[in-house]
């Protein structure tokens, strides 16, 4: 039993852990790049991944249970325009601030989740229509302005305060401990095992006397909250909150399905975890950084970031497809019948 | 099989990042050249701060020279002067509370206008000019994302960066504002000699530009105007004085209206600076010099020529005569869908006025479906960049807030604009 | 015997129901035309003799021509169970882009290089999702960043004009002409679009593929259950590829439309299109469940998404309250149509 355990390098490992060799490969560019190796960079890099991560972990959350969730994109947007809005133009403490945007976020997520379990629309169409409706309330509410912290940078600045020597801020800090947080529910807690087993198979959820509507709004709502919250932090340490911000560019909701992706979460559900999708987040990000230094132009980046996720549907579609055509045979007793006779052929 | 798949994927990865190097080994080469003369430069500039006054050198008698004969000589692509004097701007009395004003007053967008009025106040962290002279100086820019515009806008900034003897690295984030500050984070770690920055979000501008000079390098602001809490933290802004040439652009609608008649409005993406200055511009200028010109109504359909086109269509239909004039914020698509509506129902009396300087919009002009544009140069708008940082370099005083000169395009002028720039 | 009649009487008499209420049924066969309806009635009211004037309603078939032309290829991918082309903005950017770039050559090679580059990324997509059942979503986002990066490296990421690609040959420059002129030709004295023409054409070719041939029986049974389909021996790699394809070559239509109003080829044009074309779809009763609803169903989404926007702007809504109503249109034309579903036990 002692070989079981040893790990093997054979396809399955690299498949597995795909989103550290995509990582690997990045800092590996790095040594190429100007600059890459230093604590300032890396505090960059951290701190450039935590909205995608906070995005990601909602996004990942939803994959798993078997949802799409497209909404996480204008949820952080909504949850960094209330906690400034509450906070500036209303004069709110910090902590309460927080808690609106939060629950704004967990009131979103709840509406998603009705619609996705007691409505019965396909989670795609609903999340959909959801940013609309966000969108335009979001819009409302600020005219479309950016709202700032109005030179109240005490707490923007606190949140940049990094530790000695090392690169870790404090945004960054609350970044991995929601990670830590989320990946020991996800494993530990029977509201994750839940999770996969509602992602991977709807009717043994339902055999085992698990409560998939509760749970797929439960599911929906925790997104919410982590987005809301995500983007509450984001404005903080910006000091600022744009509503377009989930729109432009490679939007926060694409880097967080392609991390998602590269990370190995299975888009079908039952499969993925969160820490894959924050490595991967950190990946792209760092590649980002490197890109920038070595070739300077934006459509490098773009074109390789969707190299990586092509590379990555193609090889698990190849693999599945191979998967696929040997269905049904049995290598095992195929060998066991080698070992036996001896012979090659049946 | 599958192994061996695997690791190829892998290598495939790693090669594909490598081969990314491979082109830009020759221009790193040159940059890291010029970076460590820069660090040479700058390290000397730092033992020389005490007396800053001190000159430069050869080097300095040799920027001066280049900056003297580039101001002169440089043109842009349609024939204008590439960095030509920036204008400064009057400063009216500030209400005493622009928010109590009614918004179609004037006053009400006090502080969008006149942003840098109190420019006075800098950060004393600000650094001090070298006064070495601008030869041999790097500089990154970071715009705000793709766009022919920033296209012409590159294009200015190296013809302007090759004339004064600088040299320039051009990042973009893609309108993305995560990864303009991951970019601000970069282009500090890289320690150039300035960094020129279009903020993509005004009121994050000042964060942006704390960092910057916090970090000891000067910034300068250009194009896009941040609110003035920034500008304590910028060596200078330039840029197009969009308020300006919006009152000047409703100017001539109002005349060509005869003073009468109705006006409707297509805004910029809402909330941005252009929104305010393309939309409420016009509205507060008509009002105050045009009485008898009303505002039917203001949408913000986006940057769709077909969206524009409903829209316009749509107006046609509820306002009938009573419309009879159109401000855009944007002279390409938004233009091209507005002329389309107006020739499609035959209502080409309607007069529109379109802001920009695409080639879209001048060849309107040009064709007389659209009555009048503003020349408002990309390749300029780096140029005035360039030329303002060259200066400061060179130890001059420079404007706190610079801006570029403008023109009223219309059928009469257009020819002088061509070939155009984007 | 006594135990018989206590445990026949434990069985409780089934109360379900399962008579179907005629209203499910009548909601269900009229779908979206009970909105096309009420918005009538509405732009009737607020606007009485303008609102069906020639004028108004050139105005709302010529703004969702584009939509529309894409919306009856997208039909097909929605149909076949593959939920979204998310590559549709790229397909029509680039088919715009290589329409404008061999203007030089002619009109025609213009018009067909457009076509062929559009129909390309189809036949990828197709041969990936349908042969090799890549996850439909997923792969056409990553071609879509791949396409994106491909198409701004190989432009500079600047935008391109027919005018000025032409250059100075006069032959060129007639042909940019004409490259400019397809979104401005109009029938009837001016009152019928090129585009809407077109529109009306495509989703006609699109109601006779559907309902008329082999191809579109078999992509119903592909669509609503593929296990099945692949057991009675349909062609199932063969049929997905065709439904991709008719979708790029109407997405490339929509490029090339999109370039000549514009008058530009862009790496942007067509941007948003994904999403858009996907929510007139789903207007149209189309489910994501695959092999249900209609084409008129779609054109009658796509009429809903113009009519909206018409009345919005007619009433002057700004555009912020806009988008709520948009949503909330849409989560409601959605869940009606799920629910009509539910309860004929469709779904």
């Amino acid at each position: 039993m002692e070989t079981t355990k040893k790990v093997k390098l054979n396809a399955g490992f690299i498949n597995d852990y795909r989103a550290y060799i995509f990582l690997a490969a990045v800092l590996v560019a790095g040594l190429f790049a100007n600059n890459f190796y230093t604590v300032f960079n890396f505090t960059s890099i951290f701190n450039s991944s935590a909205l995608y991560t906070f995005i990601g972990i909602g996004f990942t959350l939803c994959m798993i249970a078997g949802h799409m969730d497209l909404s996480v994109g204008y949820m952080a947007t909504l949850g960094a325009i209330m906690v400034l809005g509450m906070h500036t133009l209303s004069g709110l403490p910090w902590a309460v601030s927080f808690i609106i945007a939060i629950g704004v976020g967990a009131l979103f997520g709840l509406f998603n989740g009705v619609l996705v379990a007691k409505a019965k629309i396909h989670s795609f169409i609903a999340t959909l229509g959801t940013q609309f409706v966000i969108k335009g309330i979001m819009n409302i509410y600020c005219n479309g302005a950016e709202i700032s912290v109005k030179g109240d940078y005490g707490l923007t600045d606190a949140m940049a305060v990094t530790v000695p020597v090392l690169p870790f801020s404090v945004y960054f800090l609350i970044t991995l401990a929601t990670v830590v947080i989320f990946a020991v529910v996800l494993s530990k807690t029977r509201f994750g095992r839940n999770v996969y087993i509602l992602g991977g198979n709807l009717e043994t959820a339902w055999l085992a006397g698990i409560k998939s509507d509760k749970n797929t709004i439960v599911i929906f709502m925790l997104s919410g909250i982590v987005c809301g919250f995500g983007g509450a932090l984001y404005a903080v340490y910006t000091g600022t909150a744009t509503p377009t911000l989930g729109e432009k560019g490679i939007a926060p909701l694409m880097v967080a399905l392609t991390a998602t992706i590269i990370g190995g979460t299975d888009i079908n559900g039952g499969k993925g975890s969160v820490v894959n999708t924050f490595i991967s987040i950190l990946a792209i990000v760092a590649m980002f950084s490197v890109m920038t230094t070595i070739v300077g132009k934006f459509e490098m980046q773009i074109l390789f970031i969707g190299i990586a996720l092509a590379f990555c549907v193609i090889y698990e579609t190849l693999s599945k497809y191979n998967k696929q055509k040997t269905i049904g045979l049995r290598p095992n007793l195929y060998n066991e019948y080698k070992k036996e006779t001896g012979r090659q052929r049946i | 099989m599958k192994k061996f798949v695997a690791i190829m994927v892998a290598v495939l990865m790693a090669a594909a990042l490598f081969t990314a190097c491979a082109p830009a080994t020759e221009p790193s080469a040159s940059t890291e050249a010029s970076s460590e003369a820069s660090a040479e430069a700058s390290a000397e500039a730092s033992t020389e701060a005490s007396e800053p006054a001190v000159d430069g050198g050869d080097n300095l008698a040799e920027s001066i020279e280049m900056w003297n004969t580039a101001v002169k000589e440089e043109m842009s692509t349609d024939n204008q002067l590439l960095m030509p004097d920036p204008i400064e701007k009057a400063f009216p009395e500030r209400p005493d509370d622009p928010a109590a004003l009614a918004e179609d007053e004037s006053g009400h967008y006090y502080d969008q206008e006149y942003v840098g009025w109190d420019a006075g106040q800098k950060s004393d962290q600000l650094p001090q000019s070298p006064g070495d002279g601008a030869k041999g100086k790097h500089i990154i820019v970071i715009v705000h994302g793709d766009h022919a515009w920033t296209n012409a806008n590159m294009k200015g900034w190296e013809q302007a960066c090759e004339a004064l003897g600088m040299t320039c690295e051009i990042l973009s984030p893609n309108w993305d504002q995560a990864l303009q500050d991951q970019l601000i984070d970069q282009a500090i770690n890289a320690k150039p000699d300035a960094i020129a920055l279009i903020p993509l979000s005004a009121e994050n501008a000042t964060q942006q530009f704390r960092k910057i000079t916090q970090a000891g390098i000067p910034a300068f602001g250009y194009n896009t105007l941040t609110t003035s809490d920034a500008m304590p933290y910028m060596i200078a802004w330039t840029g197009p004085d969009d308020w300006a040439q919006m009152r000047d652009l409703a100017d001539t609608l109002g005349e060509a209206m005869g003073g009468e008649g109705g006006v409707a409005y297509i805004t910029h993406n809402v909330g941005t600076s252009p929104y305010y200055a393309r939309t409420y511009g016009p509205i507060t200028e008509l009002k105050e010099k045009y009485p008898n010109i009303k505002t039917l109504d203001i949408q913000s359909p986006g940057f769709e020529a077909a969206d524009v086109k409903q829209v316009v269509a749509d107006w046609i239909t509820r306002f009938g005569d009573d419309l009879n004039a159109i401000f855009l914020a944007d002279d390409s698509a938004q233009a091209t869908g507005a002329v389309d509506a107006v020739k499609e129902s035959g209502r080409t009396d309607i007069k529109i006025v379109a802001a920009g300087n695409s080639k879209t919009g001048q060849d309107l002009v040009k064709s007389g479906d659209l009555l009048s544009i503003n020349y408002q140069s990309a390749e300029g708008d780096a140029g005035l960049a360039a030329r303002t940082i060259a200066q400061w370099f060179n130890g001059e005083e420079v404007l706190p807030v610079g801006y570029l000169t403008t023109a009223m395009i219309t059928a009469d002028n257009v020819d002088d604009f061509y070939p155009t720039q984007w | 015997m006594t135990n018989k009649a206590a445990d026949a009487a434990a069985v409780k008499k089934d109360v379900r129901r399962t008579d179907i209420s005629k209203r499910s049924i009548i909601v269900n066969k009229l779908g979206i035309y009970i909105v096309v309806a009420i918005l009538l009635v509405v732009g009737l009211i607020i606007k009485q003799g303008d609102y069906v004037s020639i004028d108004n309603l050139r105005s709302i078939l010529s703004a969702v021509a584009l939509t529309g032309i894409c919306c009856a290829g997208l039909a097909f991918v929605v149909y076949s169970a593959n939920f979204n082309d998310m590559s549709l903005p790229m397909t029509i950017a680039l088919s715009g882009m290589m329409a404008v770039q061999l203007i030089p050559f002619g009109i025609v090679v213009s018009v067909l290089g457009g076509l062929a580059a559009g129909t390309l990324v189809g036949v990828v997509n197709g041969v990936l999702i349908g042969k090799f059942r890549a996850n439909p979503i997923i792969w056409t986002l990553a071609f879509n960043l791949v396409l994106s990066g491909i198409v701004r490296v190989a432009w500079g990421g600047s935008q391109i004009y027919p005018d000025v690609v032409a250059g100075d040959s006069p032959a060129a420059l007639a042909a940019a002409e004409q490259f400019t002129s397809f979104a401005r030709t109009y029938f009837l004295n001016g009152s019928l679009p090129l585009m809407v023409v077109v529109m009306i054409v495509l989703f006609v070719v699109a109601y006779i593929l559907l309902t008329r041939t082999k191809f579109g029986n078999q992509l119903k049974i592909v669509g609503s259950n593929y296990e099945v389909a692949k057991l009675s021996g349909i062609n199932t790699s063969k049929t997905i590829i065709l439904a991709y394809v008719f979708c790029s070559f109407c997405a490339a239509v929509t490029g090339i439309f999109y370039a000549s109003q514009t008058k530009i080829g862009a790496y942007s044009n067509g941007e948003g299109y994904d999403f858009s074309c996907l929510t007139a779809v789903l207007l149209g009763g189309m489910m994501l469940s695959g092999g249900k609803g209609t084409i008129v169903g779609v054109f009658g989404g796509v009429l809903v998404v113009g009519m909206l926007n018409n009345i919005m702007t007619l009433i002057g809504i700004p555009t912020f309250q806009q988008y709520l109503v948009t949503g909330l249109v849409f989560l409601f034309v959605v869940w009606l149509n799920t629910n009509s579903e539910r309860k004929l036990g469709r779904a």
